[in-house]
């Protein structure tokens, strides 16, 4: 029995990974690779088949359009549609790019991959297709797979007529999320907008329970330890940690996502992938089976940690850059933000009695990638005034250490140690547990909502209030951008009264918005504002009184956009209140000035001045 | 030098010999670009004569070329008030009753106001109840002011235009309460923007919507300042001498276009200032170039490189600093090959082959640019060469005082420029810039790629490796800087609110704000 194996499924995995030509990525490539190396294929659900097939079999379907980023799945979605609706294989791996398939009396065309097509190609096709969408006809029907952009430029190419000028603006309202015309029989489903959260761990669990795993037994290629390959898939699967690792990268992916950030499957693919390969030491970052045996010798198993593989560490930082998931990733700074709590630990654990024993839990008890000899050596030195360079060798590790107490920091512990100042998103915690309660209809934590008001209330009045219990809708009489705005609109109450109220409210994908009542009619109806975790972070931070400067900018102007709404609903509810009527009079003008009383909390001072 | 339109000085310079000694940068710019005179400021200038000449009932409309006279506003009342008014906290600290405070007030302002005849402001009392209620009020108009941190003299600051009650002249107050126009800070860049508008083809469409949305509309702030300054007061002297030396421009119809784009939006008048006032900002600025260009027969487009400012940096910054290095030269190169094409006319050939060489250059030069003095005794006796190099040396001094500090100074205040993070200036617009183009320019939404066109084709602004082929074709940078570039600007876009994007491929450049009509011309 040979020692040294090579695991075919490792040597396909690696495909998936951030290599600078993973061609493998792509449906057509994947199929005869697995054929060929008689792998069992990683199977995915298919997003959207289900709702496609019912819509096509139905008594009055319409025609398709899949769109999406590149690495959605697409043409995946594709053929199993195909497939299922009776179309052969061996056509699908033919040449071409446009099929077609006849079932229960009905002709669907599929275009696979609109991109591929030349513009003469496409012109025809597309105006045919504007042709069969405009009319009452459903016995031709389209299926067709682009890209977001691609789908409007060969849109644009196509000559105009009355039917293509109608599925384009069909096509670019739903792409918008506006209202479609009526009269186009399409559907159009973006596969962007899969919850990206639930896939990877699906992505996690299909790549690590595959099969072929099974090839590694027996294998002694990493000597006396345990082979990184095996460690990393052991680590993700979460068998040992209750699923700890995956519930906290999917926490980054939920955030990120409720910040507008999507990834496709292909990203998670490659994201799994380099979780388990990542290696800086081996040919692309990334090991295979032969690299085990050498890396032993080394004794450098450590730098496998699947930790800062997450962050793409593992490559040249040149490279991580480029690679869009991992720039998604490292938006959150883990690694570089420090809780001052874990990083106590992490330094002075190994000396300070009274954190020994959090030094035992978070650093002793993970000898494999944490409380290494090469780690505790550093430390050593480090506490010990070591020079520059090794102090500096010091700070690169805790900064590996720090990203992967990020991901093993117990929950129980997660408050006590401050888990999430190890993010720029001190509040993702919170906001993920405020998105949960509100989508669970339960109570929120008591200073969640005043938080957030205090600090709407500091940028609408360019002051430093304390007040929290009404919304201090305030103008500056002249531009919305002016720095302060001593003159109020309106105080709107916070707990319900009289028609006012303002409160969080879910939103239908898992996030929340902030919602403001100002009567209890639909004229002006609520005003909202989506909380995405950047402008909630940012209104914590505000009302703390601390304001880091990259997050300024983009929200600021977004709070006075809102504001500006708010000002436009005021101005509708007073009309409506007045029954239409001005009653101000004309020889006289009332100013309300916003003032601080000794608390901190807005008081007014009306002056009145006769014209 | 036939090439470029150049419309005759007015007569009431010539006659009264008022007026610049040198005519030089004013035939080619107009009389004048003043870099002293900020955009905010040239708008005041501006709505202060559109106030004047609506009276006039002739709002934007001009009978004969360069005959422009108006009267605008002086409100010294109201400028006592809100900036020549130190007593306020002394007042306040005396500790005085409400009657008290008033009577110590009304003294220190009769002694102390200046240029009024009438320093009598006791019309204030019946307007307020309390004195606190009138310092309340002082002080939030004063915190209204335009620019109003700087140091400048009281009689040169401004409130926002709340309104027409708001609009009043630049004036100089002596010691001795004279008042006079200095042109410190309207420097007549008012008078060049009014006259752009005039000229332009969509004069009478935008006069509407000004006379709509600021001069019609009475809203409360105005009528606050309509109060504090009780009667308008107005010049008694028409203010005459303003030349804008061509009468059409390609120019001139963009900004009434954009101008007009953004009066269209769905949102107060108020807000819609300050973006009119960088897109003004932005024209007037390009207008310098494109007539710099002129001069030159090879006629070069204008192209501003526009490094998005990122974390990374890469050669788009040197490139950007070399576009606005070369563009802030510009005109300094232009003035100077526009002297010198003198020397190439047949006048100034036969002059030099004629007897009296001297005289008949003078003679020549002093048709062309008003100088020297036709009886100036020494120029006559001195050499044509001579002569023509004193008036280059002469006319670059006087073009660096003000004109030739022009695009430096204002491509710094629209955010046009910067120098963060670089010895070097560059452009690099900042996000309220950015927010001005993305609202002025799109209806709804635009696509990512055709923004940047339109940004290229309306501006000359180079951003993306579409807009970059000349400098990749010519090796001076990748296809990647530039389109990274654009990238760092899709970011911001999306950080700003002001764009969606809906995969690599595609984005889309949102307007957050309704127009009531689309836009007629890109």
């Amino acid at each position: 029995m040979s020692i040294f194996q090579t695991n075919r499924f490792v040597r396909f995995l690696r495909n998936y990974g951030p290599i600078p030509t993973n061609d493998n990525l792509f449906d057509e490539v994947i199929q005869r690779t697995l054929l060929r190396e008689r792998i069992a294929p990683i199977t995915l659900p298919v997003q959207f088949r289900d709702e496609i097939l019912a819509n096509l079999k139905s008594a009055d379907p319409v025609s398709e359009i899949l769109t999406g980023t590149a690495g959605d799945g697409k043409t995946y979605c594709c053929r199993s549609v195909w497939l299922a609706c009776g179309g052969s294989e061996t056509e699908w791996n033919g040449k071409s790019t446009v099929k077609t398939v006849s079932f229960d009396g009905r002709e669907l065309i599929v275009i696979k991959d609109l991109s591929e097509l030349a513009a003469e190609v496409s012109a025809p096709l597309l105006t045919r297709m504007a042709e069969c969408v405009t009319s009452s006809d459903a016995t031709t029907l389209f299926l067709v797979a682009a890209n977001h952009g691609q789908l409007l430029e060969k849109l644009k190419a196509t000559p105009k007529s009355a039917a293509t000028i109608a599925m384009t603006q069909a096509v670019e309202a739903t792409l918008v999320g506006d209202a479609v015309a009526p009269g186009v029989r399409l559907s159009l489903r973006d596969m962007s907008q899969a919850p990206a959260a639930d896939m990877i761990g699906r992505v996690i669990e299909a790549m690590t329970n595959h099969p072929d795993w099974a090839q590694c037994e027996g294998c002694q290629a990493a000597g006396a330890g345990k082979c990184p390959i095996q460690e990393n898939r052991d680590r993700i699967r979460g068998l040992a940690d209750g699923d700890l690792l995956h519930r906290r990268l999917r926490a980054l992916i939920m955030l990120s996502e409720q910040n507008g950030v999507h990834f496709p499957v292909r990203q998670l693919l490659m994201l799994a992938a380099n979780l388990i390969l990542g290696h800086p030491d081996c040919r692309d970052g990334l090991m295979t089976c032969a690299d085990v045996p050498e890396l032993a010798i080394k004794g450098t198993f450590d730098r496998a940690s699947v930790f800062r593989n997450i962050f793409g560490e593992n490559l040249p930082a040149r490279r991580t850059e480029k690679i869009d998931l991992f720039r998604k990733l490292n938006a959150f700074g883990i690694g570089s933000e420090a809780s001052r709590r874990v990083d106590n630990v992490l330094v002075y654990g190994a000396d300070d009695p009274a954190l020994a024993a959090a030094y035992g839990e978070l650093v002793l008890n993970d000898p494999i990638y944490g409380g290494t000899s090469s780690y505790r050596r550093g430390q050593q030195d480090y506490l010990e005034g070591a020079d520059t360079d090794a102090r500096d060798e010091f700070l690169k590790m805790l900064r590996v250490q720090r990203q992967r107490v990020f991901f093993t920091l117990p929950d129980d512990r997660a408050e006590a140690l401050s888990l999430w100042d190890l993010t720029i998103f001190r509040s993702g915690g919170l906001f993920l547990q405020v998105a949960d309660l509100l989508a669970a209809k339960k109570t929120l934590p008591r200073n969640v909502l005043p938080v957030q008001v205090r600090g709407l209330n500091r940028i609408f009045t360019g002051m430093l209030l304390q007040t929290h219990d009404d919304l201090v809708l305030a103008t500056s009489g002249s531009y919305s951008q002016s720095k302060t705005s001593p003159l109020l609109d309106e105080m709107i109450s916070v707990p319900r009264k009289g028609g006012q109220k303002v409160e969080l409210v879910a939103n239908d994908t898992g996030g929340m918005v902030l919602e403001v009542r100002l009567s209890r009619g639909d004229d002006p109806g609520p005003i909202r504002l989506p909380l995405t975790p950047t402008r909630f972070e940012f209104l914590v931070r505000v009302s703390d009184g601390a304001l880091p400067s990259s997050f300024s900018l983009e929200c600021h102007e977004d709070l006075l956009a809102f504001k500006a709404k708010l000002l436009t609903a005021t101005e509708r509810e007073r009309f409506l209140a007045a029954d239409g009527d001005d009653e101000t009079a004309d020889d006289e003008l009332v100013l309300q000035f916003i003032e601080l009383d000794g608390e901190g909390q807005a008081a007014v001072r009306r002056v009145t001045v006769r014209l | 030098m036939s090439f470029m339109e150049i419309l005759p000085r007015p007569q009431y310079q010539e006659d009264s010999s008022t007026g610049p000694q040198l005519w030089i940068d004013e035939q080619i710019w107009g009389h004048r670009l003043h870099d002293e005179q900020t955009p905010w400021l040239t708008m005041l200038e501006f709505l202060g004569i559109l106030h004047a000449e609506h009276r006039q009932g002739r709002a934007l409309s001009e009978a004969r070329l360069n005959e422009l006279t108006y009267r605008p506003q002086l409100q010294l009342r109201l400028r006592n008030l809100l900036f020549n008014n130190p007593h306020m906290a002394v007042v306040r600290a005396s500790g005085k009753n409400d009657e008290g405070m008033w009577t110590q007030w009304l003294d220190l302002m009769s002694a102390g106001a200046g240029g009024l005849e009438n320093k009598d402001f006791s019309y204030l009392r019946d307007r307020f109840e309390t004195f606190k209620d009138f310092d309340a009020v002082v002080s939030f108009l004063q915190g209204s002011s335009i620019e109003g941190g700087g140091n400048k003299r009281w009689s040169s600051k401004f409130i926002f235009p709340f309104g027409v009650n708001s609009l009043y002249e630049d004036a100089k107050v002596s010691a001795s309460g004279g008042v006079s126009t200095d042109r410190r800070f309207f420097g007549r860049t008012g008078e060049i923007l009014y006259l752009m508008l005039c000229r332009s083809k969509r004069a009478a469409d935008l006069a509407a919507r000004l006379d709509n949305r600021l001069l019609k509309v009475e809203g409360p702030y105005d009528k606050l300042v309509g109060a504090l300054q009780n009667t308008a007061e107005t010049t008694v002297k028409e203010r005459a001498g303003s030349y804008l030396p061509c009468s059409q421009y390609a120019c001139f119809d963009h900004l009434a276009e954009d101008w007009i784009a953004v009066l269209d939006l769905e949102i107060p008048a108020y807000d819609a200032l300050p973006h009119m006032v960088t897109l003004l900002g932005l024209h007037i600025l390009l207008y310098q170039l494109a007539r710099a260009a002129e001069v030159f027969p090879e006629q070069r487009k204008i192209s501003l490189v526009c490094e998005i400012v990122s974390p990374k940096r890469s050669n788009v910054r040197e490139l950007s600093a070399n576009s606005y290095q070369q563009n802030n030269t510009l005109p300094g190169e232009a003035l100077e090959a526009f002297v010198r094409l003198v020397a190439d006319t047949p006048e100034w050939k036969s002059a030099l082959a004629s007897e009296e060489a001297g005289a008949s250059a003078v003679e020549v030069l002093s048709r062309k640019f008003d100088w020297p003095e036709r009886d100036d005794a020494e120029k006559v006796k001195a050499s044509p060469d001579a002569l023509l190099a004193e008036l280059l040396k002469a006319a670059s001094k006087r073009h660096k005082l003000h004109v030739g500090k022009f695009h430096a100074t204002w491509a710094r205040l629209i955010g046009l420029s910067s120098r963060r993070a670089s010895r070097r200036t560059r452009y690099a617009p900042t996000d309220r810039l950015l927010k001005t183009l993305v609202i002025c320019a799109v209806d709804g939404r635009m696509e990512f790629k055709e923004f940047l066109e339109h940004l290229h084709q309306r501006y000359g602004m180079v951003i993306g490796d579409r807009q970059a082929q000349d400098f990749i074709a010519r090796g001076d940078a990748d296809q990647e800087n530039f389109s990274d570039n654009a990238r760092w600007l899709e970011e911001r876009l999306a950080s700003l609110g002001l764009l969606e994007r809906l995969s690599d491929s595609c984005a889309f450049v949102k307007n957050p704000f309704k127009r009531r009509f689309s836009r007629e011309c890109t």
